[in-house]
């Protein structure tokens, strides 16, 4: 027997690159296509997503309501996030604001570490 | 009228990359592929060679929204071949373009875990074929005996595919965690 066990917010954190920008885009209605363009201009072309890749991930979140289908175009399918999928996304960028927070915090330390050496292989040389 | 030319290759289900990179080079050499079919038997259409990139995906034929499916892969630049469960896409080849239809592991690894359990479904088959069996030892020993290692035979090239699968799901898996 198939339990359907439904999935806490919190299970779904962190979310993969390809799934938060995903549900980002589809804060407002998109079919796949629209989903790939907006998702590749948006990350500055560092994230791209593969037909496979994106078919298989709209199908899980769909099964998992975290997006519904808003409606049909043709042989395309327009989605749409769902109050639970805004949940997901929300929490994720709480995340993503702490590690930012406490990114900044340390970069001036991060940087010097790399400058100190810097400066002590000059003085070797 | 373009030549058509028929071609048989055997692969097994855990070669795909082997079986697209064989597309490949057929289409290098003029020989483009019409449409994918059963047990290793290949069409051709000759036309000028063409630099093609082939992908496979595995989708059992009873997947509800083919057309949609299909769609994304073409809106993409994918042109769909068929399927014969294994679903054949092909794109011409440029340096500056994604080639790639799955870009992390994790749908990679989904892809072989969908291949994975139909060949798992073949147990069942296996198990209702074996049981009946039994009731023709009073008729015919021999035919008995004929399904009996015919039954063993299957059950043991499943077993074969289904660890090579596996294998594959597992070393995709590990690349993950490094």
């Amino acid at each position: 027997m198939k339990t359907n066990k439904v999935k806490q917010t919190a299970e779904y954190l962190p979310l993969t690159e390809s799934s938060f920008y995903i549900l980002l885009t589809l804060t407002k209605p998109l079919h796949g296509y629209g989903i790939m363009q907006e998702v590749e201009a948006l990350s500055k072309g560092a994230v791209t997503l593969g037909p496979g890749t994106l078919y298989g991930a709209l199908t899980t979140m769909e099964k998992e309501k975290l997006v519904e289908l808003a409606r049909v175009e043709g042989r395309r399918k327009v989605y749409l996030l769902t109050p639970k999928g805004a949940e997901v996304l929300l929490s994720q960028i709480e995340r993503i604001e702490v590690m930012l927070k406490n990114a900044k915090a340390c970069a001036a330390d991060t940087k010097k570490i790399i400058d100190d050496r810097e400066e002590h292989h000059e003085s070797e040389s | 009228m373009n030549q058509k030319v028929k071609k048989t290759k055997w692969f097994w289900p855990w070669q795909d990359q082997e079986e697209e990179k064989w597309l490949e080079s057929q289409s290098q050499k003029g020989l483009h592929l019409e449409n994918p079919s059963y047990f290793g038997i290949y069409t051709f259409i000759e036309g000028d060679p063409t630099y093609y990139q082939y992908r496979l995906d595995y989708y059992s034929d009873k997947q509800k929204d083919k057309d949609a499916y299909i769609q994304i892969f073409e809106d993409a630049g994918w042109e769909y071949l068929g399927s014969t469960s294994w679903q054949y896409f092909r794109k011409i080849f440029r340096k500056d373009e994604s080639t790639d239809i799955f870009t992390d592991t994790q749908s990679k690894v989904k892809k072989y875990e969908r291949l994975l359990n139909q060949y798992a479904g073949f147990w069942l088959i296996i198990f209702v074929t074996i049981f009946p069996i039994r009731n023709l030892d009073d008729y015919v020993p021999w035919l008995q005996l004929v399904l009996f290692l015919l039954n063993f035979a299957i059950l043991f090239i499943n077993i074969f595919i289904m660890m090579k699968i596996y294998n594959r799901i597992k070393t995709l898996k590990q690349s993950i965690k490094e």
